[in-house]
């Protein structure tokens, strides 16, 4: 049986240790747009890139280039000019990707993107973006997430939670819908002081670099990851710590 | 803040004559060192500095 | 501007360990490890595992600086073992259940997935848009 610090420990991971890829330089050409450099670099680095293939990336700080590659970034390029009359939207469609597996999400066909500056006639705008494998605990751009949240025990049957009523328990504060999935509780029944919450419930919304799966998944197996490393580490550290006592060292 | 322009710093070479652009006409001036700043066209005392041509970088964050 | 940089959570120093031991000298069976570049994730975990180990007489966690990305353990156990061992069998079973539960997860995706994909096809796909909103669509459910 797990417990309820796992599954906090799950949630925790999925906001800020499952790794997507995120524009992360900006190195812009030219800009006689109406916004200033930095507030557009700051714009892009905002922008969902479908990151379902990240284990391909590595980490920048992990590879064994001078300063970025395409073994660890994604270049992705901008040049708009607006030459008619009415105002252009630049969106995040026109974000040109050198790698096909790492775009900016899309939702479906009709989706127009997002936006990322309006041109007047004559404005144009010309830059390279570097995209970067990263988590959440760096930036929080990283994360791909918006929300996740947990909830057990929709009946309060363990009384973990106390209600703040009026008048009425059962009015003020209406069941979750989580409550369908679980027996209800038989009034009659004792208070069993010894049970300890099995069923978590999770619900969550992505920023669309991930599906909600991918990112339960990816976040175990970070979790994996994370405590098969302090496993070994572990094992390390009692062994020199035990060759020290012993003496052996001539 | 960590809002760096980090450009290729090169060392300054002397005596350059820069291009302004005037703030009223929009004329392109050039003016030396311990010149009075003023358009040649229109007289005004205002300009604008050109944006370098030298590609800045920036940290999306 | 003086801000540390934020790669400082998660970026071991050179010539830093990642789990250091420190035996206690007053109490038999005690021991202190100090766990970097680690936060609650992990350290309320362990704990909470070690304290389901009945030879495990204390266990607690502290993240003493929030600024130093680190956290100590502390861990008593009874004679017949050591804390180094309650530790390493503490992680061992998280990772079996976690494992366990990963598999069972990856499994109910895709069940999930080739039921969708058959109702699509039989039920003509007319239903097929709006699953956030169906309140029947009870959530992936996974055994923990």
């Amino acid at each position: 049986m797990l417990y309820d610090s796992v599954a906090n420990s799950l949630r925790r991971v999925m906001i800020a240790e499952v790794p997507t890829i995120a524009i992360d330089m900006v190195e812009i050409e030219t800009n006689t747009t109406v916004l200033a450099d930095e507030f557009i670099a700051h714009r892009l680095g905002m922008i969902p890139i479908e990151s379902t293939d990240v284990e391909r990336i590595k980490y920048t700080r992990d590879c064994t280039c001078s300063q970025y590659c395409p073994e660890c970034s994604v270049e992705l390029t901008l040049h708009v000019k607006c030459t008619e009359d009415r105002t252009r939207d630049v969106t995040s469609r026109e974000l040109v990707s050198s790698n096909p597996q790492f775009q900016p999400v899309l939702t479906d066909k009709n989706d127009s993107g997002i936006l990322i500056v309006k041109l007047r006639k004559g404005h144009e705008l010309s830059l390279k973006c570097i995209a970067k494998k990263g988590v959440a605990k760096e930036h929080a751009k990283w994360s791909p997430v918006s929300g996740v949240a947990f909830e057990y025990d929709p009946y309060n049957k363990l009384r973990h939670t106390h209600y703040w009523i009026e008048e009425d328990e059962k009015k003020e504060w209406p069941l979750s819908k989580n409550a369908a999935l679980e027996a209800p509780p038989d009034p009659t029944a004792p208070f069993d002081y010894n049970a300890k919450p099995d069923r978590f419930y999770f619900s969550s919304e992505t920023v669309g670099s991930l599906q909600p799966e991918e990112v339960v998944s990816m976040a175990m197996k970070t979790l994996l990851d994370k405590l098969a490393y302090v496993q070994m580490q572990l094992k390390e550290e009692v062994d020199t710590k035990k060759q020290d006592h012993t003496g052996w060292g001539y | 803040m960590n809002a760096g322009a980090y450009g290729a710093g090169q060392p300054r070479q002397p005596v350059q004559t820069m291009a302004y652009i005037c703030a009223d006409c929009g004329n392109e001036n050039t003016i030396k060192p311990r010149e009075p700043i003023r358009c040649q066209d229109c007289g005004h005392r205002i300009m604008y500095k050109k944006r370098t041509k030298r590609m800045v970088q920036f940290e999306a964050r | 501007m003086n801000a540390p940089d934020r790669f400082e959570l998660f970026v071991i120093p050179e010539g830093r360990r990642k789990v250091e031991m420190e035996e206690d000298t007053k109490i038999p069976n005690a021991a202190t490890f100090k766990i970097e570049r680690e936060d609650h994730t992990l350290a309320n975990m362990l704990r909470m595992q070690l304290l389901k180990d009945p030879r495990v007489l204390f266990a607690g966690y502290k993240v003493p600086h929030p600024l130093e990305h680190n956290f100590i353990l502390k861990i008593q156990t009874a004679p017949d073992t050591t804390p180094e061992n309650a530790l390493g069998d503490a992680i061992t079973e998280l990772i079996q259940e976690i494992g366990q539960l990963k598999n069972k997860f990856e499994m109910d995706v895709i069940r999930q997935r080739a039921f969708e994909d058959a109702k699509a096809i039989h039920g003509g796909g007319l239903d097929g848009d709006d699953m956030s909103l169906d309140p029947h669509r009870a959530g992936l459910d996974v055994d923990f």
